[in-house]
């Protein structure tokens, strides 16, 4: 079996000279799949923003609406944090 | 996978137990793809559900996905041009 995945991957998983890459692989998988579940919950929300009636293509209309929708969810994302954390910074000094 | 003992586990190689993750993770990734767009295309598709799933909601439903599909490509691909700026 072991030729299958090539002699680099020999090591078991208790290994300690291989613990390193695992968790560094494992955090690359974690971030993929964080990634891709960003993906649909920005599908989900824009869908209902700019989806019509289901036609029998995406019309440049609609994928365009899409592309903003995902920029400007990002930049609501970016500007809710920031202010949020100014706020909180406002409240903490006045105490 | 439930029936995997710990000294199964330490002895499978990290190259298979990764395998196992990654199809774990893109199992579950397409659920909740096949659960979205069950939502999205049931609200589209069915406004009056009858005795039957009848022939125009099922066109209605495949062409629902299909437009779901072009949609979750369309917003991964800005999401991705976005984070690479």
């Amino acid at each position: 079996m072991s030729d299958l995945y090539g002699s680099s991957s020999d090591s078991k998983l208790g290994d300690d000279s291989n613990k390193e890459k695992l968790q560094e692989e494992l955090q690359q998988l974690t971030a993929l799949s964080e990634l891709q579940a960003q993906v649909v919950e920005f599908t989900d929300v824009c869908w209902d923003k700019c989806m019509g009636t289901p036609g029998s293509k995406l019309d440049s209309k609609t994928q365009t609406c899409m592309q903003n929708c995902v920029e400007r969810f990002l930049d609501v994302t970016m500007f809710v944090t920031q202010r949020f954390a100014q706020i909180v910074e406002k409240n903490q000094s006045m105490r | 996978m439930d029936s995997l003992s710990a000294s199964q586990l330490s002895g499978l190689k990290s190259e298979e137990i990764m395998d196992q993750i990654r199809q774990q993770l893109a199992i579950a990734n397409a659920q909740l793809v096949i659960q979205k767009m069950t939502e999205k295309c049931f609200a589209k598709c069915i406004s009056k559900p009858g005795s039957s799933l009848d022939n125009s909601e099922q066109k209605c439903v495949a062409m629902c996905m299909d437009r779901y599909m072009d949609s979750h490509s369309v917003v991964s691909t800005a999401y991705l041009n976005r984070l690479r700026q």
